[in-house]
């Protein structure tokens, strides 16, 4: 380091940490100062701003303050024998622990303090790992599973003991997910064994920010808790780029690529651009048509998402942060990370779904405190204008989107305890205790706890029904794990992560270009081509669980698609779009979004008509595939998937029909052979809340929301055992997949509460049964409308493209089947005229 | 009852049975395949806690057809045990009641791909491994669809789990076990309750039956002339 600052004995701590300010060229902010206080005092607490304001420095220097003020004789220094555990880091994303730690480094360096900084993630070495085990570094930068993962090994407990401060980096990433819950249980183990112990996390700011502090430091903190807001006087600048031919503009949810164009021009425009697109496959087709714009720009454009082998996201990422980039197109995987100086433009493709994630995102441009963020905003079809017109209105009111939490998941807990038991084992009443200061499993029941503990010992509550299991042994009160076999099995399967089975992408030559699942590669002939990792790839053939490709030429035959879920619609989004849609029924279109939709609207107000807030709008018409029923609740898609299912099962009740359903933000459409007779006042009847929960949990098991919301249970229970992609022989005889574990459990054992908490997740999640609730409540409310629009009008066009998904039927199979054979004859027949 | 469904492939007549098993008449035999008994014991052993009840309710299965078609041998084409794991204190009671239900019955197994590395079974199960091979008739048997006998005229076998999926323009069924008639084999669909299954994609000359609610069916063949097994 050529920069020391240097620290004359005795010199004040504040002292130090202002010269090392002044030598990046900074000066600590007030809300930096408070938290370096806070910190001092003992107090744990929140840090919440956009993105690239300083949040890192303010958690980061308290601890190091803390140590200045203990040691204020540098001469007793002894970079030799560095201090031991003192503070963990927490980052949700173990490729960001490089670049975290990089810019921990910095303050660390500059005050030349004898402190070691190390990583312990997944990608560390066996060797650092296994010398980490003997003697943690002071400052340990590590994941959620990885800390899981530590909290095995009993012999670092004594350790733990010593720690002073947790920080959790993007909290609100891990809240209100599985990790998050695994993590306020590691957080409580470590509380346990420290009770002084600090508790920081760093967030963007969400609507629920005060349930964000409490998940971060439990129910009953030891210390003073804070919420310290950021440097918040960002300034935001927001466009959209608006195609100059409405008319021709695709109302499908097809990629707008034929703006590329536009993009390509404001790419050049600037120094360095992020481009965000919402899946995988999209950055593909992007990166793909943008050098096909613009042929020279090869090298200097790039290519970054999940899928992506480390090493060239690393050197996307180094790309980024030394400017040399012109512009990157990534899907979330670069919502997150370290602030990347040189990026001046972010550019959206498609909806953000939601105000919070556009202006994180929006944020991760203009990434000095000073600077202003510029946001453009590139609409996939015309109707996503309205969501920005929206999102728009959104942030300017303030209504940020809240992370709802998650209430006690078990397969969680379960997997827990397992953890707990390996690590030196547990007094029942001692841990149960200690999860309740969780705000997850504040509410946890003994009887739930009870199962809890059944589960993990012999496998279930039936004392018959498991014969031979045993994971964890017990002793009175007491629980351990022993058996090495349960133990390294155990470890491998850490974590809340469900992906699906995921094969290597290699070139034959050797070098991996990262993965993409089984299910789409198998079903790949040899020579087909596709796009992968920003190139055309065919494929050679699949060996040992990697698929081997080569360099092609010429044009895709398809493109990967990754699973993962779409972003719904957020409530606060949806409400928002309502209201936008009520001032277009006013013919008040207001903004240069609304207003470039004019043509759009005046179709559908021509063929149908543009819905009022007070007004719920259903369209029928007849298609070449059947008879289309259009609703159009404008709640979001998860809201409207259990809607659907809901409608389709109450109108199968009463006559025989089998009815397929797609869903989008905007509505619902239900197909059927025959014709669903609807007038307002029997719509109205579809909506009602009598009965409402048992007819959602009837409609509900003749979908398979269940059976596949069970597959990610399965999986963190420990039913479903998950290597990482080619890297062990999986066990033959152990393999199962989570849809048959399901219906055996359904058969055998079926009050298992594992299946409980599939259907009540499904419920929480993914249909958001409280949302559902007040949508109907709202739709009751409202005056329906019912229309036979000549044509597929704007609105319905993007549902009849979708891809229809769920099915509710009350025919039989064999009637289902005949009708099948008679439609296949008729189709026939027809070509053979 | 009639939710079985008799068919005639090359002058055989055979019964195709809703509980997934295929019924000879002729020769007075029921052929059953992959029946994994004892699956749920292996995974209890590797610490993955699957309750009991898939391996009696396999074998009541079994029984239910054994008892309807009163035939004098059963036959099952593989798969029989799961692992070596499977043969817990359970599995044994459980076979040995079976037997003991059905004393006079023939059992014959043909070794399939989990069966091989188990060693003898038990004498007092009385269960004969035979070859896989001719059958009677010139009717071949086996457990994997490879290796059919040069002489068969057609051959009964498992392995593949078989199943498939309907499809319209405006409907789509779940997965369904099905009975798949293919290049001269008529493979049958694991009748173990703690087993899964494989989409196939059936050629236009193949035939298939699925197995639904209670009932076998004729599934409306829409393989193309070009399109290939899965």
């Amino acid at each position: 380091m050529t920069n020391t600052v240097t620290q004359s004995t005795g010199e004040t701590p504040s002292k130090s940490v202002d010269k090392f300010f002044d030598s990046i060229g900074w000066k600590p902010f007030r809300f930096q100062r408070s938290t370096w206080r806070a910190y001092r005092d003992g107090s744990s607490g929140l840090v919440h701003s956009a993105t690239g304001t300083g949040k890192t420095l303010a958690v980061w220097m308290g601890p190091i303050l803390k140590w200045l003020g203990e040691n204020r004789d540098r001469n007793k220094w002894q970079p030799k024998r560095p201090p031991g555990l003192r503070v963990l880091w927490i980052t949700p994303l173990r490729a960001l622990a490089g670049d975290t730690e990089a810019s921990l480094r910095q303050p660390l360096d500059r005050l030349a303090l004898p402190w070691r900084l190390e990583s312990r993630t997944g990608d560390s070495k066996a060797s650092a790992k296994a010398r980490q085990l003997k003697r943690l570094p002071t400052a340990l930068i590590t994941t959620p599973e990885s800390l899981s993962l530590m909290l095995t090994h009993e012999k670092l407990l004594e350790q733990f003991s010593q720690l002073e401060g947790v920080i959790v980096d993007e909290w609100h990433e891990l809240l209100g997910t599985k990790r998050g819950v695994q993590t306020e249980l590691a957080l409580a183990r470590l509380r346990k064994l420290n009770p002084a112990l600090r508790v920081w996390g760093l967030s963007a700011t969400l609507g629920n920010l005060e349930q964000a502090q409490q998940a971060l430091v439990g129910s009953a903190p030891a210390n003073d808790v804070r919420i310290i807001e950021g440097y918040s006087k960002k300034r935001l600048q927001l466009e959209s780029i608006i195609p100059t031919r409405i008319e021709s503009f695709p109302w499908s949810g097809h990629i707008g690529t034929r703006m590329v164009p536009q993009v390509a021009e404001k790419i050049e425009s600037v120094n360095s651009t992020l481009v965000f697109a919402n899946t995988r496959s999209q950055t593909e087709i992007w990166y793909q048509q943008l050098l096909k714009q613009r042929p020279d720009w090869a090298g200097s454009i790039a290519l970054h998402h999940g899928s992506l082998d480390t090493s060239v996201r690393q050197w996307v990422e180094k790309g980024l942060r030394d400017g040399t980039l012109r512009a990157v197109v990534c899907t979330s995987s670069l919502d997150l990370g370290v602030d990347y100086t040189a990026v001046d433009l972010v550019i959206q493709i498609g909806s953000p779904k939601g105000a919070a994630r556009l202006l994180q995102r929006a944020g991760r441009s203009g990434h000095q405190p000073e600077a202003t963020s510029q946001l453009a905003f590139v609409p996939t079809n015309a109707i996503e204008l309205m969501e920005l017109a929206a999102a728009q209105d959104a942030i300017r009111a303030g209504h940020l989107e809240a992370r709802p939490l998650l209430r006690k998941p078990l397969d969680v807990l379960a997997q827990h305890l397992v953890t707990i038991a390996i690590g030196g084992g547990f007094d029942s009443k001692q841990l149960l205790q200690e999860v309740r200061t969780t705000q997850a499993y504040e509410s946890l029941t003994n009887i739930e706890w009870q199962w809890v503990l059944d589960f993990v010992v012999r496998g279930g509550a039936s004392l018959d029904a498991y014969p031979e299991f045993k994971r964890v042994e017990r002793k009175g009160d007491f629980y351990q794990i022993t058996q090495r076999r349960v133990r390294t099995n155990h470890r491998m399967n850490i974590g809340t992560i469900v992906s699906d089975a995921a094969m290597h992408v290699k070139y034959m030559k050797g070098k991996t270009l990262g993965t993409a699942e089984e299910s789409f590669l198998s079903k790949l002939k040899p020579g087909e081509k596709f796009l992968f990792a920003g190139r055309l790839v065919e494929m050679v053939c699949v060996r040992d669980n990697v698929a081997y490709v080569k360099r092609s030429k010429g044009t895709p035959d398809t493109i990967p698609r990754w699973m993962g879920g779409r972003m719904p619609l957020s409530s606060e989004l949806s409400q928002a779009l309502r209201h936008k849609l009520h001032e277009a029924s006013q013919k008040k279109l207001i903004g240069r979004e609304m207003k470039a939709l004019k043509s759009l609207f005046d179709i559908q107000q021509r063929w149908s008509i543009i819905p009022a807030t007070d007004q719920l709008l259903i369209e029928q018409i007849k298609t070449r595939t059947g008879f289309q029923t259009f609703l159009f609740p404008f709640e979001g898609r998860l809201v409207h998937e259990g809607l659907a299912a809901l409608i389709a099962y109450r109108i199968s009740k009463s006559q025989k029909a089998t009815f397929s359903m797609a869903c989008n933000d905007y509505g619902i459409v239900l197909q059927s052979p025959s014709k669903t007779e609807c007038d307002p006042k029997t719509a109205m009847n579809w909506f009602s809340t009598e009965d409402l929960m048992a007819d959602i949990l009837a409609s509900m098991n003749c979908t398979e929301m269940a059976k596949r919301q069970f597959r990610q249970v399965a999986r963190i229970a420990g039913l479903i055992q998950q290597g990482l992609p080619g890297s062990r022989k999986k066990a033959k005889q152990l393999q199962a997949s989570s849809n048959l574990f399901f219906d055996v459990f359904c058969e055998y054992d079926p009050n298992n509460l594992l299946l409980e908490q599939s259907r009540r997740e499904v419920l929480d999640q993914q249909l958001e049964a409280s949302r559902m609730h007040s949508a109907m409540e709202r739709i009751n409310a409202s005056q329906i409308i019912v229309k036979e629009p000549p044509r597929v009008t704007p609105l319905a066009f993007p549902l009849l493209v979708d891809k229809l998904r769920e099915r509710v039927s009350s025919e039989t199979l064999a009637d289902r089947i005949a009708r099948m054979q008679a439609d296949l004859e008729s189709a026939a027949a027809e070509i053979g005229k | 009852m009639s939710c079985a469904v008799k068919i005639s492939l090359l002058d055989y007549e055979l019964e195709l049975l809703p509980e997934k098993g295929v019924y000879w008449n002729q020769h007075d035999t029921l052929f059953v395949a992959d029946t994994h008994l004892g699956k749920e014991a292996t995974f209890r052993y590797h610490s993955i806690p699957v309750p009991d009840g898939s391996t009696a309710g396999t074998l009541r299965t079994i029984t239910q057809m054994v008892q309807r078609t009163r035939v004098r041998s059963l036959v099952i084409l593989g798969d029989m045990f799961h692992a070596k794991s499977s043969l817990s204190d359970k599995t044994h009671e459980q076979l040995q009641a079976f037997r003991q239900l059905h004393p006079e019955l023939r059992i014959k197994l043909v070794l399939g791909n989990h069966d091989r590395p188990l060693g003898t079974l038990p004498a007092s199960w009385e269960i004969d491994v035979i070859p896989a091979g001719e059958f009677a008739d010139g009717l071949a048997i086996g457990h994997e669809p490879e290796n059919i006998p040069t002489s068969a005229a057609l051959m009964l076998c498992g392995h593949l789990h078989p199943a498939v999926r309907l499809t319209s323009a405006v409907d789509q069924t779940s997965r369904l076990p099905c009975f798949w008639w293919h290049k001269k084999r008529l493979i049958l669909p694991a009748i173990g309750g703690f087993t899964g299954c494989t989409t196939i994609r059936p050629t236009y000359d193949d035939r298939v039956w699925v197995v639904a609610e209670g009932t076998v069916l004729a599934y409306p063949n829409r393989g193309s002339r070009k399109s290939n097994q899965a």
